[in-house]
């Protein structure tokens, strides 16, 4: 049994423009212990698809579908979402100083997830939070418990940030851009601090980011999302190899190279993602160079195996164009 | 802390100078003095008069007199509380206006913080819009009618508090002046903590730590409220002033003995060392409240303490 599932997730907002549909249909299986990256441009919905499977979503936004966490649904199931979050599902968010509450210190903040999910005493709690610091390396952990977020760095805040996230000890791990407010030496200390701890806790791990050397580095798996739906799906090794959605393949052209020609500009795909209009065809056909008269009709994600890409004419697997 | 208290009080001094000196010479500027009555008095009277009193002597003399009277906690004879020094005016007044005027800023805060807390996390529900109501309600009444609608609910028709007077040591008769004072307070404070609620309900720390699975009524409390409360806490330290200076009306129509009356009868009367006292005991009421509203913050948040730095 899948220990996250999504099916047809729809999250929808209501704005002053009118209904806005953030999220068009999506489904997703975690097993336990897997990684998976979440891959997109900004409003793609990556991280409104995860805020709607914990029931966080901003007040104006409403989910419909299927959530089941450990084969239990969770969509408006208040109850069992509370119970869930912590102990279920942690979560990782991009703003690692905003993550931490500016008037309680570090080790207050740590003991308390401990102490509201498995009734353990304060002192028990605080010992708890020490070796969590600890194994995130945060350095000095007996100082850093008496201490609040803003005498920290920003490293070691969101080091804070992700161990107040493992203390209720969740069986899943959803990381939301953690690494893109931090420097670049920073981002790699992190990356394989995630690496680290999947590997030791064997927790699984959802990662949200547009970083494609973090995905690189640490997924199994990865999903491409494009205007609110999955356009690419497969095995991290495959799909960088030889991505199939002509998307997928212009995200990784436009990684920069360190062989790259300094004083060219920087490859970039073409045009800008469409609004959160309703829309039969293809999203992406404005943007994209293969597009045809068929593309006015939206393709199905369909493939072979654990690989599967939603394009009227995907790009040869063998090799690139 | 106990040093930085120190350190604030110690530099209240100077503030203090400057008010006095400045305050000696603005009563002096007014046109107008203290004899200067409908039925003007024979020159020579007057003249007796004002050497009684000292004020013959050129401003400079006189300044230093009545420093050097301050000094020894003298605040100098009243000129129209005949038989009184203000010294003595102060000590039964200042007790009578401290105590309604605390009490009504603490009602205030039991009061007003729970409901503007309860209306923000039941947000745009009947609760919230019953707050919300009553929070422009009572920042709109304004206090003279308010007074005398009370006086006349619970003093006459129902006769459970006495309409006014002041017997020392009796709470019933602080009740209804309380209240009144408090009351637009309470609207006040209920109408800023709502919304200063609402806005760190949106802040991320919040989400995080509901995503935590901090249950709902502890991230208020632990995370939400601490946060929300610095305004109000600002707040508080101009509407305890408010209250205490502005307690006029309450005191008049409750007939108390407070300072409220000696403020203004002081003023039109021009009497000169009845206003310097009056100002002189707010301006310390005002440096003492700023310095705890200062304590608070830091006490509310870690940001804010002095001398922590990263």
């Amino acid at each position: 049994m899948a220990l996250l599932e999504l099916e047809s997730l729809h999250v929808r907002f209501r704005t002053r423009e009118g209904e806005l549909e953030a999220v068009r249909g999506m489904d997703l299986a975690v097993e336990p212990g897997e990684c998976v990256a979440i891959v997109g441009e900004s409003g793609s919905g990556k991280s409104q698809t995860l805020l709607a499977a914990t029931g966080m979503l901003a007040a104006n936004g409403t989910a419909s579908g299927r959530v089941a966490f450990e084969g239990e649904s969770l969509l408006g199931q208040p109850a069992r979402l509370a119970r869930v979050r912590g102990p279920g599902i942690g979560y990782v968010f991009q703003d690692a100083l905003g993550s931490l509450t500016p008037h309680l210190t570090v080790g207050a903040q740590l003991a308390e997830a401990l102490a509201v999910h498995h009734g353990v005493s304060a002192a028990d709690a605080r010992t708890e939070a020490r070796r969590m610091l600890e194994r995130v390396q945060v350095p000095d952990p007996d100082a850093r418990l008496g201490q609040y977020p803003h005498e920290l760095s920003g490293g070691t805040r969101q080091r804070v940030a992700i161990a107040a996230a493992l203390m209720p000890q969740p069986r899943l791990l959803i990381a939301d851009e953690p690494t893109t407010a931090l420097d670049v030496t920073v981002q790699a200390q992190v990356v394989a601090l995630f690496r680290d701890l999947r590997a030791s806790l064997g927790m699984a791990l959802v990662l949200v980011t547009h970083d494609l050397g973090v995905v690189a580095g640490l997924a199994d798996r990865v999903i491409v999302m494009y205007a609110g739906r999955i356009v690419e799906e497969g095995p991290a090794v495959a799909l960088f190899a030889s991505p199939r959605h002509p998307y997928t393949a212009g995200l990784l052209a436009a990684l920069p190279r360190l062989d790259d020609d300094l004083a060219a500009p920087m490859r970039t795909i073409p045009g800008v993602p469409p609004g959160a209009g309703r829309d039969a065809g293809c999203a992406f056909r404005y943007r994209c160079g293969h597009a045809s008269g068929r593309c006015e009709v939206r393709p199905d994600l369909a493939g072979s195996g654990s690989s599967r890409v939603a394009c009227h004419h995907p790009r040869d697997p063998g090799g690139g164009s | 802390m106990l040093g930085y208290v120190l350190r604030r009080l110690l530099g209240a001094i100077p503030t203090l100078a400057v008010i006095v000196v400045l305050a000696f010479l603005l009563t002096r500027l007014a046109p107008g003095g203290p004899f200067d009555e409908e039925q003007a008095l024979p020159p020579e009277i007057k003249a007796n008069l004002e050497r009684a009193y000292g004020l013959d002597q050129p401003l400079p003399v006189q300044l230093g007199r009545y420093v050097a009277g301050l000094l020894r906690g003298d605040f100098g004879p009243s000129f129209k509380f005949k038989d009184f020094t203000v010294t003595e005016l102060i000590a039964t007044g200042l007790p009578v206006s401290l105590k309604l005027g605390l009490a009504a800023v603490l009602l205030a805060m039991l009061v007003g913080i729970p409901l503007g807390v309860l209306a923000a996390a039941r947000h745009n529900s009947a609760v919230d819009h019953a707050v919300t109501g009553f929070a422009v309600l009572g920042i709109a009444v304004p206090v003279f009618v308010i007074a005398p609608l009370l006086a006349l609910v619970f003093g006459i028709h129902l006769g459970w508090l006495p309409v006014a007077g002041w017997t020392p040591g009796t709470v019933r008769d602080m009740v209804l002046p309380v209240v009144t004072l408090a009351l637009p307070v309470i609207a006040y404070i209920a109408r800023l903590t709502r919304g200063s609620v609402l806005e760190v309900l949106r802040s991320p720390f919040v989400r995080a730590a509901r995503a935590r699975g901090i249950p709902g009524r502890r991230v208020l409390t632990r995370h939400v409220l601490p946060a929300a409360l610095v305004p109000v806490v600002s707040y508080l330290g101009p509407a305890t002033a408010a209250v205490l200076t502005g307690s006029l009306v309450v005191e008049t129509i409750f007939g108390l003995p407070g300072l409220g009356r000696y403020l203004v009868q002081g003023a039109l009367n021009r009497d000169y060392t009845l206003v310097m006292g009056m100002v002189i005991v707010f301006a310390a009421l005002m440096i003492v409240l700023n310095l705890v509203v200062d304590v608070l913050y830091a006490w509310l948040d870690p940001r804010m303490r002095p001398g922590r730095r990263r």
